[in-house]
């Protein structure tokens, strides 16, 4: 991998997730920015952090809008310019970007990017309702269709084409679910066993409960820097070689196929492309797990395997903590949670973690590439990120 | 010279607003209830601290006006009982959803043309929902399924009856119907079976998961809803 760092992070912070019960969105991102300065003690918050990007999907949740200027109220960075960045789900790698946009363009030295949501307080059909408004309007919300239903036409269409089984699915979840039993930070901090993944409650044949990435509040952020000027917050930066982001239609039903989500695979082959590399250089990923299938499709989409090898691919235990290409880490957003604002930089979070070597129990042996995959809606906006240690 | 309003009304299924209005202004969204909680709190399990709050139960809800744009068509299509999508006079493309405008970028956002389709068309995918929308809750289990209608080129999801959700296979021709008392939604459309349903392939003991699933979202249902 022979690219030229975009930016580099010099520093992470991430609350606890979960079910954050009592407090409010802007709180729990203020816990993530004391992470990210008391983590870096030669960073002047205010004298040096010039802008504040972050992602966050619904107002609906705290009837609160005007997110830029609320969290850099909270984490302290008034009067910086503050922009609220929503792409669903992928909220806050479309503010990563932003934030490399910023950087690169000159315009600023260094920038905050991050993400929130809080969502647990509200019932689950309410949160079923407002991360339905990521699909299309007239045509997807009103015929009842959820997210869960969105990624079950999926999980059925590559079923149907490639064999996929139930089974493969649950083995998602299992590995998953065994990577944030060593995360302290994770929502779920425990192990499943299979036949219980696969006896759960159905929510969205052939998903089940088990097959769904959690209801969660956090809040996640880094810090960006350029490169030259890395070394003087941090002996330990994280480069960004490859930033690549892609659209594509609101509705799933203007998708030529299913199986695959061509946004993501557009974003993935722009950032491999700037970082000068191929899959096989990748040590280790994070990729958006909002539900199994959709890590199988990740597999396919990010070039770790054919495509319809995603099944084989988890079955063959490779992307397991002690495998060739470790996938979630973290606990992905099956366990670790999913606060949907929140995800694409705490998938950044995990990548920093890891090339630094503080990853603790869950610490890929000598990390020194990675890459993340933040999806938004059913795949109509695709982010992916590769990184290098520094 | 010609301006845009005032609008005319064609036609009209007046709603009751009392009930909304009665409700709007009893209590004025100020809260019903209220708990004061103690709970841990902390950046990690392992770092944890009782922390008290107040939470409030305050009423919150809307009457939501909207229009359905350029495509206004195809519903007021579902209100008369026929089905319409749009055709791309230049790529040839036909959608249903429709789109007013065609999004081939070879042909500029071309304004696409009205044309009535065929009550007929294909699985192309399908799910059965086992936690839907609350209004929709007590239709559970509910078939959900991308439709391609004969004759286009995208999908129009919809939800299907008379088919044992089991048997719901892709490539299944399917009759479409809209409903005797339309109200103007998606939901107004509904599918049925065509032919004979070949089951997609299951494991037995996939199949007997299946049923089971099925089972306990019937159960949940009745014991939620009272018997259907």
């Amino acid at each position: 991998m022979k690219g030229d760092p975009l930016v580099s992070i010099v520093s992470a912070g991430l609350s606890k997730f979960g079910k954050l019960e009592g407090l409010y969105a802007r709180e729990i991102f203020a816990e993530a920015a004391k992470e990210a300065f008391d983590r870096c003690p030669k960073l002047d918050p205010k004298e040096d952090v010039r802008a504040l990007f972050v992602g966050h999907m619904g107002e609906s949740y705290e009837h609160q809008g005007h997110t830029g200027a609320t969290m850099a109220d909270w984490a302290g960075l008034l009067h910086i310019p503050a922009t609220r960045t929503e792409a669903a789900c992928a909220s806050s790698g479309v503010a990563l970007r932003a934030g490399i946009y910023a950087v690169l363009s000159g315009l600023c030295d260094v920038v905050m990017v991050g993400g929130v949501e809080k969502m647990t307080h509200r019932t689950t059909p309410e949160v079923t309702e407002y991360l339905a408004m990521a699909s299309d309007y007239p045509f997807e919300q009103w015929h009842g269709i959820t997210f869960p239903g969105l990624f079950a036409l999926m999980a059925t269409a590559h079923m149907h084409e490639y064999g996929t089984t139930e089974r493969q699915l649950a083995m998602v979840a299992v590995k998953n679910h065994h990577h944030g039993s060593l995360n302290p930070k994770a929502h779920m901090q425990k192990e499943i066993a299979l036949e219980n993944a696969l006896s759960s409650r159905a929510i969205a044949w052939p998903l089940k409960l088990f097959d769904c990435s959690l209801i969660t509040d956090g809040a996640s952020c880094l810090i960006l820097t350029k490169p030259e000027l890395a070394k003087k917050f941090t002996d330990t930066p994280v480069h960004i070689v490859g930033s690549g982001q892609a659209s594509d239609t609101i509705g799933l039903y203007e998708r030529e196929v299913f199986t695959s989500l061509a946004a993501a695979k557009l974003a993935a082959k722009k950032a491999y492309e700037m970082a000068d590399a191929k899959p096989e250089d990748i040590d280790l990923a994070e990729v958006h797990d909002c539900f199994t299938i959709a890590e199988i499709i990740a597999y396919e989409d990010l070039g770790f395997c054919n495509p319809g090898e995603g099944g084989k691919l988890v079955e063959s235990g490779e992307t397991k903590l002690e495998g060739r290409l470790p996938v979630n880490t973290s606990g992905g957003l099956k366990a670790k949670g999913h606060p949907v604002g929140a995800t694409g930089t705490a998938q950044a979070y995990e990548m920093y973690l890891q090339l630094t070597g503080q990853a603790d129990r869950r610490q890929v042996e000598n990390a020194e590439t990675g890459l993340t995959h933040n999806v938004g809606g059913s795949g109509a906006t695709a982010t992916v990120h590769i990184y290098r240690r520094g | 010279m010609k301006q845009p309003g005032p609008e005319k009304v064609i036609k009209e299924q007046k709603i009751d607003e009392k009930w909304w209005k009665d409700w709007e202004r009893r209590g004025g969204w100020r809260p019903e209830g209220w708990k004061i909680i103690e709970i841990n709190d902390g950046p990690t399990l392992n770092d944890l601290k009782p922390e008290k709050f107040l939470i409030v139960h305050r009423p919150h809800g809307n009457l939501f006006h909207h229009s359905y744009g350029k495509v206004s068509k195809f519903f007021t299509g579902l209100l008369e009982g026929k089905l319409y999508g749009t055709k791309c006079p230049k790529c040839g493309l036909v959608y249903c959803p429709p789109r007013a405008h065609c999004f081939n970028p070879k042909c500029r956002l071309a304004e696409t043309q009205w044309v009535e389709l065929p009550k007929k068309g294909e699985v192309h995918a399908h799910t059965v929902m086992a936690i839907a929308w609350p209004s929709m809750a007590h239709l559970q289990p509910l078939v959900g399924a991308m439709i391609r209608i004969d004759g286009t080129n995208t999908c129009l999801p919809m939800t299907m009856r008379d088919v044992d959700p089991e048997k719901v296979n892709i490539g299944l021709r399917v009759n479409i119907h809209i409903e005797k008392q339309p109200k103007g939604d998606l939901l107004d459309v509904y599918a049925t079976p065509a032919e004979e349903p070949k089951p997609p392939k299951r494991t037995p003991e996939e199949l007997k998961r299946f049923r089971e699933d099925m089972e306990k979202t019937r159960a949940w249902v009745k014991k939620t809803f009272g018997a259907k």
